[in-house]
């Protein structure tokens, strides 16, 4: 109880409100309290990527030496994981008269081809499938259910045709102030903008509330081992 | 009649993969063959290229990259016309990484401009610093001071060498932020952070799904116009040069368009449905 | 024209000044040569330069502010730069930087900030500008001197503090009063009521349950928002024997998420079902993270999915796959540019404070809902201000008042 709880509480609460008080405190020490604890924060978080890394691989090799359902995949990710390691902190792939560190960013590295020649396309990859999912969720989704529901497929529709030059040229007979660009930036700056201010002040409230609650230890669930 | 209510019903159940296929198709074949549709600039879009343009010549920007390969074509066609209006006012760009990818955009994009396009001289005219890890903390701290965040540049040069560094030792010895930005920590942490506490002049070029968040601080005057997704980076491009985003319009042209015909007709066939049931 | 300003010492050093001119004229040849050039005395010196302790910082900060000099996009319009200097006890004069000059700038004030190395809280320091043209300079100096110090309380900020210790208030007093045993009302969320039924789908169908703690660290109060969620989505699942998946996007939350589902397996009598893999990291990478939590759904095909924290571009391709396999899906974030996302693609989404308020509704603590409470207070206060504030300045706009409410707003 004593260390699964009331010590990390305490932690919280001697961090939390020297966090809060330097925002309040400018003079020295105080103005070093923020950059130091998010370094340490920084560090710590390091060196558990090991621990998540170490996870990754294990089950990983459970699955294929026990070749367990799409066992195939798990050997992409480990050899995936460990051509990345070898190529970022061994000198192979490094070209000559190159440091290693720098040759992460240097032309001719193994590293740098990689990066560029596989994770680049695989990560536009997954952003892309967006355009698909966008088109498929819409289509699924917009329906005319109700007044409201109506409101939501409409002004989609004028957003979604406004923002690109067909919209524009669609319109560009009618007077500017009906034109489709012309709409969409005032969907986007007005009744947008008054709804998405309205929920950003409340996330913020949600916020404050709920930091408040860590720091005073009335929310404690999320350290575990309090029941 | 019955056979044309069933075909209007089928056409609101469609299988997701042929709504994938006709999209795909609807990408590639502009692409392949241009319209070359004319772009329309929006006023967020020109407040963003005046701002930039409004720098008095001589000035130090810093522009950041917090975008990763995932979202440089969205972003990097933004940071491309961004390098080449600051450098055709004849600013000096300092850059540099929220993201530790981020570094690698900065890296190939200075490359490409500054370097072979321009010809200019690293350190004098231009200058990346690269990455440090730590989030909003790296904007605070290079708030206070940035020669003790940054040290030395991607090239190991020390800081205190480089001429473009010359009286540059806090964030708001910089005379103009711009912040490409596809996410966390990005737009919204330098306009929290520098922007609007030191009162620096900053502008944003940010994937469409991030305008929702980030619109609020344009419209409230804390950042200078925004470009708004490849739709923004085509009308920044046709402010100051056409290029790459500008082709890309027509295929997003014809998919918005696309999307918009689906749910058409989608709704088409929930009213047929809704009719018969209530029938 | 320049402005001239005539004196005797000016008078000769103009005479002295000529004579080269004059003697290069001579030498000029039978075409004349170029003609000589026109004296160009030196540029006007900036004034009004002051210097002050920037205020609510650490000290290790003057700023110096001083007017363009009447050279500098007016009279000759031939300023090339100016270069500032401190000048310590000592009398050592350095250099803090060049400013280059456009002559075309309107705003006459220039402001400078001294942070530059060597400055020394509690020294009393002078100042110099240099104002110089093609053909010479002038300097400026400073009248006294001036200090720099740090403050131990920022004024600046005094409305932020109103307003934490305000929102802090409310917060703690209804807290109070709800342990009082007073009833709190709390309106019916139907995300939250979802979560059991979408528990009990997948125990009936015999599929696991999904819960994505979203992408970011714990250093994000979402992702730990994210996390409490889960200690309760875990009882669920450890009382049903319902098996749950947790993919991770980051070291930390798979530490601190597998020791809330092992105090929640625990808490039910379940620790034998616990189990440290069901917990398990894929990669800080985003994209590479959602390719990874797709690839599970589609393998185990999960009745329930949850999507509880803080969540970017990534969302709509997670709630999108959890939809083609049919899933139940209830979302909850604090990313406002997800949230239509999720919307249009899940069954329930929590929107921004709904998903703070959680922890609340599903614990009913009423610790925690007195918070909500104090919460909604605050929320009010906030609005009344937003109001008012809006009717102030349009008055302020129009003419109608003379005072604006703007600087007590603004924080420093």
């Amino acid at each position: 109880m004593l260390w699964k709880t009331q010590i990390p509480v305490a932690i919280v609460f001697a961090v939390g409100m020297l966090t809060l008080i330097q925002w309040f405190v400018p003079h020295w020490p105080f103005d070093q309290i923020q950059v130091h604890t998010t370094q340490w924060f920084d560090i710590i978080a390091v060196f558990a990527v090991i621990l998540g890394g170490l996870n990754l691989l294990k089950l990983q090799l459970q699955k294929v030496i026990s070749r367990g359902r799409d066992w195939p995949y798990a050997l992409v990710t480990i050899v995936g994981f460990l051509a990345m390691m070898v190529y970022g902190f061994s000198p192979v792939g490094v070209p000559e008269g190159i440091r290693l560190g720098d040759h992460l960013q240097a032309n001719g590295s193994h590293f740098r081809w990689m990066f560029f020649n596989v994770f680049t396309p695989l990560s536009a990859t997954m952003f892309a499938l967006l355009a698909f999912f966008v088109a498929s969720a819409s289509y699924r989704a917009f329906r005319v259910r109700n007044a409201e529901a109506t409101l939501l497929l409409v002004a989609g529709i004028i957003l979604m045709l406004g923002r690109v030059p067909l919209g524009a040229k669609m319109t560009a007979f009618l007077p500017h102030f009906m034109q489709l660009p012309t709409v969409q930036e005032w969907i986007y700056a007005v009744p947008n903008l008054a709804g998405a201010r309205a929920i950003m002040i409340g996330i913020g409230l949600g916020m404050v509330s709920t930091s408040l609650r860590f720091i005073l230890g009335i929310e404690k669930s999320f350290l575990g081992g309090d029941e | 009649m019955a056979g044309n209510n069933s075909f209007l019903v089928k056409m609101g159940q469609l299988d997701r993969r042929l709504v994938f296929v006709v999209i795909g198709i609807a990408v590639f074949l502009p692409l392949k063959f241009p319209i070359g549709l004319a772009v329309v600039t929006t006023p967020t879009t020109q407040d963003v290229f005046n701002a930039v343009d409004s720098i008095p010549e001589g000035s130090t920007v810093l522009v950041s990259f917090e975008y990763g390969p995932s979202t440089r074509p969205e972003i990097e066609p933004m940071a491309i016309t961004l390098l080449r209006q600051l450098f055709n006012e004849k600013q000096k760009v300092v850059a540099m990484a929220l993201w530790p990818d981020g570094q690698f955009m900065s890296t190939r994009v200075l490359e490409r401009i500054a370097d072979k396009e321009y010809g200019l001289k690293w350190g004098v005219d231009y200058v990346n610093l690269g990455y440090r890890p730590g989030q909003e903390a790296v904007i605070k701290g290079i708030a206070k001071d940035l020669r003790a965040n940054y040290n030395s540049d991607v090239r190991n040069n020390p800081v205190e060498d480089l001429p473009i560094m010359d009286g540059i030792y806090t964030v708001k010895d910089f005379d103009f932020i711009f912040s490409l930005s596809a996410g966390y920590p990005g737009t919204v942490e330098w306009v929290l952070y520098a922007a609007d506490p030191y009162g620096i002049p900053m502008s944003t070029g940010v994937t469409a799904i991030q305008v929702n968040e980030v619109i609020p601080y344009v419209k409230g005057g804390q950042i200078k116009g925004i470009l708004a997704g490849m739709s923004g980076a085509a009308e920044y491009e046709n402010l100051v040069k056409a290029g790459d985003a500008t082709r890309f319009m027509d295929a997003q042209s014809v998919a918005h368009f696309l999307i918009v015909l689906f749910i058409i007709l989608g709704n088409i066939s929930y009213l047929v449905q809704r009719r018969k049931q209530t029938a | 024209m320049k402005r001239k300003r005539f004196g005797p010492s000016r008078l000769s050093a103009a005479f002295l000044l000529l004579v080269p001119y004059l003697a290069f004229a001579q030498d000029a040849g039978p075409d004349g040569g170029e003609a000589p050039a026109a004296y160009d005395p030196p540029p006007a010196a900036v004034t009004h330069l002051t210097a002050r302790d920037a205020p609510d910082d650490a000290g290790k900060h003057i700023i110096l502010e001083f007017e363009r000099s009447a050279d500098d996009a007016a009279g000759a319009a031939d300023v090339v730069s100016y270069e500032v200097f401190r000048i310590d006890p000592a009398g050592i004069e350095t250099s803090l930087g060049v400013l280059p000059v456009s002559n075309k700038d309107t705003l006459r004030l220039i402001t400078f900030d001294d942070q530059m190395p060597g400055l020394v809280n509690g020294t009393e320091y002078s100042y110099k500008v240099v104002t110089r043209d093609a053909s010479g300079s002038s300097d400026s100096k400073l009248d006294g001197t001036v200090r720099t110090s740090g403050q131990w309380f920022a004024l600046g900020r005094f409305n932020m503090l109103f307003s934490v210790l305000m929102i802090s208030f409310f917060i703690l007093y209804f807290i109070k009063k709800a342990q009082r045993g007073e009833e709190i009302y709390l309106r019916p969320v139907a995300g939250l009521k979802a979560f059991d039924e979408a528990v009990g789908r997948a125990t009936e169908m015999g599929k696991p349950v999904l819960y994505v703690p979203g992408i970011m660290d714990l250093d994000q109060v979402e992702t730990v928002a994210g996390v409490i969620i889960l200690g309760y989505v875990s009882k669920m699942t450890a009382r049903y024997e319902t098996e749950l998946e947790v993919p991770v996007s980051r070291s930390l939350v798979m530490s601190n998420a597998r020791e809330v589902c092992r105090s929640s397996y625990l808490s039910e009598g379940r620790p034998e079902l616990y189990k440290d893999d069901m917990v398990h990291y894929l990669t800080d990478d985003q994209f590479a993270y959602a390719a990874g939590v797709d690839g599970i759904m589609l393998r185990k095909k999960p009745a329930a999915c949850f999507y509880q924290g803080k969540f970017y571009a990534e969302s709509l391709i997670l709630a999108e796959t959890g939809n083609s396999i049919g899933a139940i899906q209830i979302a909850g974030t604090a990313s406002p540019s997800q949230l239509p996302f999720f919307i249009t693609a899940c069954d329930y989404t929590l929107i921004g404070e709904e998903f703070f308020a959680a922890s609340a509704y599903l614990s009913k603590d009423p610790k925690l809902i007195g918070s909500l409470k104090g919460q909604d207070w605050a929320k009010g206060v906030v609005m009344i201000i937003i109001g008012v504030g809006a009717v102030v300045e349009t008055l302020h706009v129009l003419g109608v008042l003379p005072f604006s409410l703007q600087p007590l707003l603004v924080a420093g």
